[in-house]
């Protein structure tokens, strides 16, 4: 432990609304985005994020900081422990508490997982959704996700054609 | 952990402004990069997941259960050419509706699968992500077998079941199949079709395979496959040569799982793998005995330095477990001392047998879990485990029979003395509340001073308030030994789920025999 905190090194994220995040950088590199940025050494001060706003990174943050490893997790240190997948479990049921956040929270989330490169995220966030569309009715979609049918009868019914398979 | 070791299929970082989500295609307006994306915002109303960009609604639904995913062109226009170039997750169970489900009806789900697969091979753009089939299920097998003597066809029959694998397989939207679980013959076939040669080709890419009910290539082919991706391998009913085997194992230097579940035409596997952390072996075998073909009898575990976990299940026949070099084992089970079924397994020069260890010269200090099925709970051969594995942290045990009765205030009094336990976690399935199971419990409540937690699955019919109060009193709960030992009584079942494990997916690959009462 002691080696890791002396070797602790902090990152400056910026968001566009101009809120600054220190984070360590083993933090920091749970997004691959960040990761690249780091190791080609173009992060010397403060890394701006762009599309992502503060209330958004904040939260990505809090992801990030709870799913990074928690030793060095090298040798002989990460077999000496029941915990990994104790913690396995711990996390499960963080993720869970941690994605109940509306639907406008929830994409600008994807959103944000997918640019940062993040795929525990990604994957948590995109289950969510998908768990929400299947199973239910098109009308039940279509107003979990805001979206409207702007198809013409005649076009509905020409792609309920092509997949038959699909609409049995 | 296992979430961040895959790597992420290169997705291109866009930085393109998002396009509003509001179709006809034509009128999309264009937004600046920053321009809607406002949390604070209500959800209801606003289409914001079509704001976001088609790599990553393709993303999402590819994840989607085929019919669901193909649906998803309805819901606006927006949505329309998503599906046919999103990754193709094409599992055939998709195919079936609630009604054919509740049946079980597979001939007539799979009646239907033919042609909306031919529909979907031709049309989609791909790439492939994922493929879930039964060769055996398709109407050319199926339709065989109704109208002919089912044995007389049966070589015809897994060879229609591999030709017919073979024309999907070879469709360009499948390019780049990252998951293939794919089974050929039925289980119970004589003789089993071959994988498809097609199959081979998306070694590349391949992440996670599942073979089965096929036989596997012959050395010369098996030797040439090499597969850098591919993390969990599955192998179900399959027959193959020794070599064949090794050679495949060989071919998978990113191999993390690997399950064996049901193998013959050999007799003994040596695993020599980097990187491997978990195996699953078991074999559900009938009639092991009167079997021609040769029996997996024996794993050895040669050198695999990564390996964590070793689950040997049921093995009709019992199964030798010979472990050379696996310095991070932690966990191990189930050992089994049913008969015929019974496990053996040697660690250097100790062999233990079933649960009865013959000399205990040497200890493992790597093992933490320890999970045993045992025909008559012996707490002395318990207790040589613990001896053997003196770090044990988590001892499961499921027992049958009432069996001996596990007396032992005078017999270890000496042994207590000296005898650390360190067990933190005891779970003890099917508890009934005889006295072998009573006093192999009390032993822990009494003895195991860093006890956290006792876990008794009793029949559910007879959990009630009078048993348990009756239980409390009798494992005298209220001297134990640990000061913050939790005792607790469900009528859960968390080995059973184990037990049953048919594939790999269904394995907590973290804590196979994680409770989750």
């Amino acid at each position: 432990m002691a080696t890791r905190e002396a070797g602790k090194k902090m990152i400056m994220l910026k968001s566009p609304d101009g809120m600054e995040f220190e984070v360590e950088e083993a933090v920091a590199m749970e997004s691959q985005t960040i990761r690249k940025m780091i190791e080609d050494d173009c992060a010397d001060t403060a890394i701006l994020i762009p599309n992502i706003n503060s209330k958004i990174l904040s939260r990505v943050i809090e992801y990030c900081n709870k799913h990074v490893p928690t030793t060095g997790a090298t040798g002989a240190a990460a077999s000496d422990t029941v915990a990994p997948a104790a913690l396995a479990e711990d996390l499960k049921i963080w993720d869970a508490e941690f994605i109940k956040v509306n639907r406008a929270t929830r994409f600008d989330l994807i959103q944000a997982a997918s640019y940062l490169n993040i795929k525990g995220l990604l994957d948590l966030t995109s289950q969510t959704t998908i768990d929400t569309i299947s199973d239910n009715s098109l009308e039940e979609i279509r107003s979990f996700l805001s979206t409207k049918n702007d198809y013409l009868p005649e076009e509905e019914q020409t792609i309920r054609r092509e997949n038959q398979w699909a609409f049995q | 952990m296992e979430r961040r070791r895959k790597p992420l299929p290169r997705r291109p970082t866009y930085c393109a402004p998002f396009r509003s989500g509001r179709p006809p295609a034509k009128k999309r307006k264009r937004l600046g990069s920053e321009g809607e994306i406002e949390p604070s915002a209500g959800a209801a109303g606003v289409d914001r997941i079509s704001a976001l960009p088609d790599e990553l609604l393709g993303e999402i639904i590819s994840l989607l259960p085929i019919k669901d995913g193909a649906r998803t062109q309805i819901l606006a226009s927006r949505w329309r050419h998503l599906w046919l170039s999103a990754p193709l997750n094409l599992d055939c169970r998709g195919f079936a509706t609630a009604a054919d489900l509740a049946v079980v009806r597979y001939r007539r789900v799979y009646n239907n699968v033919p042609s909306a697969v031919a529909h979907i091979l031709d049309r989609h753009q791909g790439p492939g992500r994922r493929l879930r089939v039964k060769g055996y299920r398709l109407p050319v097998a199926a339709a065989a077998a109704a109208a002919l003597n089912w044995w007389i066809v049966a070589p015809a029959l897994a060879a229609a079941a591999a030709a017919a694998l073979d024309c999907w397989l070879v469709a360009p939207a499948l390019d780049g199949l990252q998951v293939l679980e794919c089974w050929v013959s039925s289980k119970h076939s004589k003789p089993l079709g071959p994988l498809p040669a097609s199959a081979y080709r998306f070694s590349p890419t391949l992440r996670v395979a599942t073979f089965g009910g096929c036989r596997l290539p012959d050395d010369d082919i098996a030797q040439g496959l090499h597969f850098p991706n591919l993390k969990h391998l599955s192998l179900e009913s399959v027959s193959t040569s020794e070599h064949s085997l090794h050679s495949l194992i060989a071919g998978c230097p990113a191999l993390e799982c690997l399950m064996i579940h049901t193998i013959f035409g050999f007799r003994r596997l040596r695993i020599n793998s980097l990187t491997l952390t978990f195996i699953c072996v078991q074999d559900q075998l009938q009639n092991c005995k009167g079997f021609s073909q040769l029996q997996f009898e024996e794993l050895v575990i040669q050198n695999a330095p990564c390996l964590e976990k070793l689950i040997p299940l049921y093995f009709e026949c019992g199964l030798q477990v010979s472990v050379i070099s696996a310095p991070r084992l932690h966990t191990l089970g189930f050992l089994t001392d049913w008969g015929d079924h019974s496990t053996k397994l040697v660690f250097g020069s100790t062999v233990i047998q079933g649960l009865r260890a013959d000399s205990l010269t040497t200890a493992v200090r790597t093992v933490k879990i320890l999970a045993v099925n045992v025909h008559t709970l012996s707490l002395d051969n318990v207790l040589d485990m613990i001896r053997f594995f003196p770090c044990l942290e988590k001892l499961l045990v499921k027992s049958w029979s009432l069996g001996e009765n596990n007396l032992w205030h005078c017999k270890h009094r000496d042994l207590l003395t000296c005898l650390d336990i360190r067990l933190r976690t005891v779970v003890l399935e099917t508890y009934l509340g005889s006295w072998s199971q009573v006093n192999f419990a009390k032993f822990f409540v009494l003895n195991a001073r860093l006890l956290e937690s006792m876990t008794f699955h009793v029949e559910a019919s007879l959990y009630d308030e009078e048993f348990l109060a009756e239980q409390r009193g009798k494992l005298r709960l209220g001297n134990k030994a640990s000061r913050d030992a939790q005792f607790h009584f469900t009528t859960g079942t968390s080995l059973e789920a184990v037990w049953e494990t048919k594939h790999l997916s269904d394995l907590n690959l973290d804590d196979p025999f994680l409770c989750r009462c």
